[in-house]
């Protein structure tokens, strides 16, 4: 299937996932969470250190408070929905700046007030940074800006494939210092046409990953995103880089800010999780004497279309994932269900299937190939073709003797109360390598939702199901093949064959 | 206007309700087709032929939902559009990206588009959204169904644009996993 093929089969999904969807949609201009979330759980003021020139605190930048509804998964370990009320803070200049005060006044007006346009509100891509969401807050923005001498931020280029060879066009060679022993990898943010980006990635220390979120917006415009926090989980300390930069932390026990009031641009790291790794250490990594300025268009466009090209090059490799040997692919498999046990730890109700493997000469050729078996189900068939692995769809598949396979329906069948088995062999055509898709079908039967048994009267692999059947006639199809036990082993076991 | 005069309008083949739906849901359609044409002239095109093809289809279909029947009519002739404009060289603009990234989930090769494929294909794709969190859900429909922006999809759902991309990362392998497992990749 391609990708055009699918998306434009996400048309034809249930309406009433769509219905739910607007239905939750909150009616009001809401706060940026993504700050909400990095601070959440911050406690009370803690003013650490003093002494050099202009230290920054949450004080100086709050320029509101907001309440806010609290998902059970808004604050970990809660369980219980509810409201609370948030600080907010400004990401863009302590109390008396130009952007302090519009910040302070776009929060006010869009506290206070209600939206006149539809959900959509189809802006012009200058505003596209902005959430408006309709003209008069479109007005209202220009008219702040105005007021305080602020720019609109503008409309951003999009790097996504590593934002080390965007942040040149800004005068910047690299967000961390030179001698740092940190590795930041960025692989996707945004460039404003003055000098602002935000960019997003991960930040590699003492042998922890953190998450990060670098914004970095100019003085010279007005931006409406705002820090959140809950003043009771809050602690804020000072703190001096050993090249006398003065910073704001913000921390709590799941995420970190580091803000820093530089004489052109505001810093904001957001940092999630942290791990163990000090914020000062995490800190002193970052070179916060950075002075972005202006891309040049043409370069800006120049390398968006690049990153573009990239992507799509990346993307268009036939051999990603492809391994020279078994031992390599298993090998990324094993990493793969490494990384995927984040997934299931957050879902708990989902549990994750026994992987085993076999070999086994699935198409009669005379090779065997690695199958890749979920709960003793075959889940894939991999080949090798042209000296690397060739791994072909997927599927839920028992092996019976003389080279036939049927495919069993899984746990979630295709249609609520449908359950569809393919009965097919593997072609091979003399070919000594394996490669899918290349099924050659025997038949295909289906059980409706209302107990009825149906066949295909056709070979092709997307024949309809065009004949009805007993289900006596089905069960002697599906029992006429002898299964045949396949050796199988834990993945940590693998050997080649 | 109440959804049911419009739809009566339309079987009474008055055109008042070409107007009244322009009116009521003129926004919503360009909404949905800017997102996917990037050029709006193209995206007006699009809405006009929505129009067209709601005026051919009702009657005899009376949709239980006129906006999301309207929603699905420009999504897939905005669809079709783009992929005619793009015929033989590579896309740009929003959609482009939207099948960049669902290229991770598929396999690549043209499968013939049967009834069997589609009805298989909306089935497995009804599971899959069943089984996500509410909240994975509605950012995986404002990027995949209305073909939103990460940062809009933030601005929509207060999430940070980390937090979107993660979703999204993360609910693409999951989607992906689970074509490769209905044998649909």
């Amino acid at each position: 299937m391609t990708s055009l093929q699918l998306l434009k089969n996400i048309s034809n999904i249930d309406s009433q996932w769509l219905v739910d969807m607007e239905t939750q949609k909150a009616p009001a201009p809401k706060p940026r969470y993504s700050l909400l979330v990095a601070v959440i759980c911050l406690l009370a003021l803690l003013l650490a250190g003093c002494g050099i020139a202009y230290l920054l605190h949450l004080g100086q930048l709050t320029i509101g408070t907001q309440t806010v509804p609290l998902s059970p998964d808004a604050v970990q370990g809660s369980q219980a929905p509810g409201q609370t009320e948030l600080t907010v803070f400004s990401l863009q200049g302590a109390k008396g700046t130009p952007n302090y005060q519009a910040s302070q006044e776009w929060l006010a007006f869009t506290q206070s007030y209600t939206r006149s346009g539809g959900e959509y509100w189809d802006s012009d891509p200058i505003y596209w940074a902005y959430s408006l969401q309709d003209q008069t807050m479109a007005d209202k923005l220009e008219e702040i800006c105005a007021k305080y001498d602020l720019a609109i931020i503008g409309k951003p280029w999009h790097e996504q494939i590593d934002c080390n060879q965007f942040l040149p066009l800004l005068g910047v060679d690299n967000l961390l210092k030179a001698d740092s022993p940190a590795a930041l990898s960025i692989p996707a943010g945004r460039y404003f046409p003055g000098g602002s980006f935000n960019v997003y990635g991960t930040l590699s220390l003492a042998g922890q990953e953190a998450s990060i979120t670098y914004q970095c917006i100019g003085k010279d415009v007005f931006y409406d995103v705002f820090g959140y926090l809950n003043s009771d989980t809050t602690t804020q300390r000072n703190y001096t880089t050993t090249d006398g930069i003065p910073l704001l932390f913000l921390e709590s026990e799941w995420s970190s800010m580091i803000l820093a009031d530089r004489e052109t641009c505001f810093v904001t790291i957001d940092i999630t999780p942290a791990g163990n790794v000090p914020l000062d250490q995490i800190a002193e990594c970052f070179d916060f004497t950075i002075r972005p300025h202006a891309p040049d268009p043409a370069a800006a466009d120049a390398r968006e279309q690049a990153s573009n090209e990239e992507i799509s090059n990346m993307q268009g490799d036939p051999n990603i994932c492809r391994r020279p040997t078994y031992t390599e692919y298993v090998q990324d498999l094993i990493r793969a269900a490494e990384f995927q046990e984040i997934w299931y730890a957050e879902n708990p109700e989902y549990t994750p299937p026994e992987v085993t493997y076999a070999f086994y000469d699935a198409d009669g050729n005379g090779t065997q190939e690695l199958l890749i078996l979920h709960n003793g189900y075959i889940a894939s068939i991999v080949g090798m073709k042209d000296g690397i692995t060739d791994e072909g769809k997927s599927y839920h598949l028992l092996p019976y003797e003389d080279h036939v396979f049927i495919d069993w329906p899984g746990d979630e069948p295709n249609v609520p109360g449908e359950y569809w088995y393919h009965i097919f062999r593997f072609a091979n055509n003399d070919d000594p390598v394996f490669s899918n898709p290349k099924e050659r079908s025997i038949v295909r039967l289906k059980k409706d939702a209302e107990g009825n048994w149906w066949r295909t009267s056709s070979t092709e692999h997307y024949a309809e199901f065009d004949t009805q059947i007993t289900e006596n006639e089905a069960q002697a199809m599906l029992n006429s093949y002898t299964p045949i036990p396949l050796e199988t082993h834990p993945l940590s076991e693998f050997s080649e064959p | 206007m109440d959804d049911n005069e419009i739809l009566d309008l339309y079987f009474a083949r008055s055109e008042q309700a070409i107007a009244e739906t322009d009116r009521k849901y003129g926004n919503y359609c360009f909404y949905i087709a800017s997102h996917i044409l990037s050029n709006p002239a193209d995206a007006e095109e699009s809405v006009s032929d929505t129009y067209f093809s709601a005026w051919t289809l009702i009657p005899p279909r009376r949709p239980a939902r006129l906006s999301v029947f309207l929603g699905k009519l420009t999504r897939n002739l905005s669809i079709d559009r783009w992929r005619k404009n793009t015929a033989g060289k590579r896309g740009s603009g929003e959609t482009q990206l939207l099948l960049d990234e669902l290229a991770d989930c598929v396999a690549g090769g043209q499968s013939p588009e049967t009834e069997v494929l589609r009805r298989e294909l909306s089935a497995a794709l009804n599971a899959f959204l069943g089984k996500l969190p509410e909240r994975d859900r509605t950012v995986f429909l404002l990027r995949y169904y209305y073909a939103n922006t990460q940062q809009e999809i933030t601005q929509k759902t207060g999430l940070s644009a980390n937090q979107v991309k993660y979703i999204l990362q993360r609910t693409r392998k999951t989607l992906a996993s689970m074509l490769k497992k209905e044998g649909l990749q």
